[in-house]
């Protein structure tokens, strides 16, 4: 897993890339919340996050949970394709309350598919 | 396309001898615990399983037999059966019996003698008082069933979908689970119509384990299949996860159930289930009123569990998911699964070509390192390492915790105490400590000798132990645990000890030793194990007749195993086995002496000395090293092989430590680490003392192994006779 930060005065962006998961969900936590804490406006692009599995997703359920707490603004974008089918599993997208961009029409059905399973 | 079904059988037989053992150690449980329900379920589920196999081969024999036990068992578990120690007697004997009939019809496809029939015949009049009239079980009756008597009236909930409820654990994640694969699962059974995802256990960020799950969902679901089989999507996580099913239309008091037992908040879980569409707003508000009002009326809202059962409505699925919830704590027999039953020849034949791998890949670095090809050099070495991770894992292959075998001696405990008129308990510690599996097939018949040599001849009889001011019940503690490349095996009781002088006079007696010798205890206490020797004053049909202890030490040094004894007299005995862990592959530390390599067993090297020239005369004078302040008593290889003096420039020692003694052995030179694979001396060689086994090096030459505990016993034997005390004394 591969965590950019780039701090421009109080808005923070992050860059998550590679894995997310059980074996890098210990550091990220640490990441994540740091920059909560000293943010007041963060921004994490999921774009190229290649794994993505439960253990993963609870971190960013617990940044997002301590932004609220902290009145920091925590937004996410670009969903990378494993995290949206994740978020579709769970049905979780409106807790986050981030609009998910849908890249390609494949990705379209794909996930159509599955709800109709 | 036909297939083995003689092979199948095999199958068949050692499962059914399994699960026979499993029983006996349930049934042992359950007389200390007649109440446990999971043991219970243990017992039933060990017949079930018998019975639904051996009608797949049409044993019906053992079919018939088994139906019997099982029907008593099922009234036992639902309760209308009390189990007590009569009945546990009975199926302990049926057990025995089954193992009988499973040996005739399934091993030997004989007949039933005269002798097992009667016992038979015995066995179902016994179980016959424990029968009552015949009804339905509750196993036929797996369907949701239609509701009966309803004593309010929202009755049974709108929603035609299942409702599921999961929690998964906080191991999940660390045991390899993912809980999305579950769902993902589950939605090829049906439709996931809504899922609502659950964190609320998550604590603050601050308490909050990465790698602990503290997921939730509430699932409806929509779906043909039946409770069992959506109850399957689960059975991976059954241990890490609260799953809770409720099928179309359930009662309203189900949802109470479940809301109640969810670790989230009661108006919480509504609002969740009324979103979900699993109760409409009224439903959800009758049934959080009825509670309030419940709670009002008896101050506690327990109640509902009551009420539940008066209804008489407690359906079967509700039954078993709280049993499941409740055995899946400790119900490690499902792990079975995830097992692959290899036969043991194959096994054997993987480590013995492991074995000749490991010979040849010494050959060939051994050809990579002369030809100076340093690329070559490296291809070897990694080929090396990978060898030896093979050699590791293929031997952990068959490596089997001891606790199986320790369990099985419950059993004998248990009987023998009895027909000793003794009260006796086995506690066993280490079950864990693994151990190839050539040594625990081995091991068990000594250690059974042992046990009942304590029982026997150890620990005394109730009223002699109260009047020594002990405990009437008697201890035998059975113990393993690893050390330095072995495995120790400690069998100890809390009897009489040994009488150091009845041994003494009896093998004075018998001319096993001298009447003026002079012996340590240590060396008494030996005596038992030479051939011909008892003291029991009565000779009982358990041991006493002297034979016994000294097979007990044939079969351990065969092993290349030691065994050790203490004793205190009025406090009890204790009898130390120490085994190596494995009888094929070892770590070696190669040793040049002249023109010969020795291999020194490598968990045994503590470390490497060289002997500087002006300890070297001193050292040679007293056979001793003052390393670090400690005397190292030292063995010269070099004349214990009779070889002619050494006069080259140097002399190393390599510092072994085994059974808590450390010794020195001096060598020419250190050549490094070796895996050796230990191929056995012939029987000419049987007598030699001092080595081990042999094994080839990679230039194709012969290496010896040394016995290293043999050649520190003989060391420290002529050091405690010797004037060692004086030598030590100069060394200061």
């Amino acid at each position: 897993m591969n965590i950019t930060v780039e701090k421009n005065d109080s808005q923070t962006s992050v860059a998550l890339a590679g894995d997310i998961n059980i074996y890098s969900a210990a550091e990220l936590k640490n990441e994540l919340l740091s920059c909560v804490a000293e943010s007041s406006s963060l921004e994490i692009d999921l774009s190229e996050v290649d794994e993505f599995d439960s253990a993963g997703l609870q971190i960013l359920i617990l940044a997002k949970r301590e932004a609220k707490r902290t009145d920091c603004e925590l937004k996410m974008k670009a969903h990378s394709q494993s995290v949206l089918q994740l978020f579709e599993l769970y049905d979780i997208a409106g807790f986050f309350g981030d609009p998910l961009l849908i890249p390609t029409e494949t990705n379209v059905d794909q996930t159509s598919e599955r709800r109709n399973v | 396309m036909s297939f083995d079904l003689d092979q199948v059988i095999q199958v068949f037989i050692q499962e059914a001898r399994e699960l026979l053992q499993t029983m006996e150690a349930a049934l042992l449980h359950l007389e200390n615990e007649p109440t446990d329900s999971e043991t219970i379920d243990e017992v039933f589920r060990a017949a079930h399983t018998i019975k639904g196999s051996a009608g797949l081969f049409g044993l019906n024999e053992i079919v018939s037999f088994t139906h019997v036990m099982e029907d008593v068992l099922d009234h036992v578990r639902s309760g209308d059966t009390l189990i007590d120690k009569k009945l546990i007697a009975l199926l302990l004997e049926s057990g025995d019996h089954l193992n009988e009939l499973i040996t005739v019809f399934a091993v030997e496809k004989g007949q039933l003698g005269e002798a097992a029939v009667k016992r038979e015949q015995g066995l179902l009049n016994g179980f016959a008082l424990y029968r009552p009239i015949q009804h339905v079980s509750i196993l036929s009756n797996v369907e949701p069933t239609v509701p009966k008597v309803e004593l309010y009236n929202e009755g049974n909930v709108a929603s035609n979908l299942w409702h599921i409820s999961l929690r998964f654990g906080p191991e999940v994640f660390r045991n390899g689970m993912e809980p999305s694969s579950f769902i993902r699962f589950l939605s090829s059974l049906g439709k996931i119509v809504r899922i609502t995802t659950l964190f609320d256990t998550m604590p603050d960020a601050d308490l909050m384990d990465p790698e602990s799950c503290y997921l939730g969902f509430e699932i409806e679901f929509d779906s043909t299949a039946d409770k069992n089989s959506i109850a399957d999507v689960f059975r991976f996580v059954n241990e890490d996860c609260v799953v809770h099913i409720l099928p179309p239309h359930s009662k309203l008091t189900e949802y109470m159930e479940l809301i109640k037992s969810l670790p989230e908040s009661n108006t919480r879980l509504g609002e969740i289930l009324v979103e979900s569409g699993a109760l409409t707003p009224q439903e959800l508000e009758q049934s959080l009123e009825f509670q309030r009002n419940e709670a009002e009326v008896s101050g506690k809202n327990a109640l509902l569990g009551d009420i539940l059962v008066a209804q008489g409505s407690v359906e079967p699925e509700l039954v078993k998911a709280a049993l499941d919830k409740q055995t899946t704590i400790k119900d490690q027999k499902s792990k079975e699964n995830h097992f692959i039953r290899v036969q043991a020849d194959k096994l054997d034949s993987l480590i013995n070509l492991i074995g000749e791998l490991v010979i040849a890949g010494a050959g060939a670095s051994l050809i990579a390192r002369n030809s100076g090809n340093a690329s070559l050099h490296e291809a070897s070495s990694v080929v090396t390492d990978l060898v030896e991770e093979i050699r590791d894992s293929a031997l952990r292959l068959r490596m089997v915790p001891i606790g199986e075998t320790f369990n099985r001696f419950q059993r004998v405990v248990r009987d023998v105490s009895q027909e000793l008129g003794k009260e006796i308990e086995l506690v066993i510690a280490g079950a864990d400590t693994e151990v190839d599996k050539t040594v625990v097939e081995k091991i068990a018949d000594p250690l059974m000798h042992l046990l009942r040599n304590s029982m026997d001849h150890g620990i005394e009889s109730p009223a002699r132990r109260t009047a020594a001011g002990k405990p009437a019940k008697g201890t035998l503690k059975l113990n393993a645990y690893h050390d330095s490349g072995c495995i120790v095996i400690e069998i100890s009781d809390d009897g009489s000890g040994l009488n150091r002088d009845r041994i003494l006079s009896k093998a004075i007696e018998a001319g096993l030793v001298s009447a003026n010798a002079s012996l340590t205890d240590q060396e008494i206490y030996k005596l038992i194990f030479e051939p011909g020797f008892s003291t029991a004053e009565t000779v009982t049909n358990l041991s006493g007749r002297g034979v016994g202890m000294d097979v007990v030490k044939r079969n351990i040094t065969s092993l290349r195993g030691t065994i050790d004894l203490d004793s205190l007299p009025g406090l009890g005995t204790m009898v130390r086995i120490r085994l190596p862990l494995t009888l094929a592959i070892i770590d070696g530390f190669l040793v040049g002496v002249g023109q010969a390599s020795y291999v020194v067993p490598l968990d045994l090297v503590r470390e490497c000395v060289e002997l500087s020239d002006a300890q070297r005369n001193t050292a040679r004078e007293r056979n001793h090293l003052n390393l670090r302040g400690e005397v190292l008593p030292l063995v010269y290889l070099r004349n214990h092989f009779d070889m002619p003096d050494y006069t080259g420039r140097r002399e190393n020692v390599v510092v072994v430590r085994t059974a808590n003694q450390s010794a020195g052995l001096v060598v020419d030179e250190f050549q490094g680490e070796f895996q050796t694979v230990i191929k056995p001396l012939g029987k000419l060689f049987s007598g030699l003392r001092g080595i081990s086994g042999s094994t080839i090096l990679g230039n194709g030459e012969v290496a010896l192994i040394l016995d290293v505990p043999a050649m520190v016993h003989q060391i420290t034997q002529t050091e405690n006779r010797g004037p060692v005390r004086q030598s030590a004394a100069q060394l200061r």
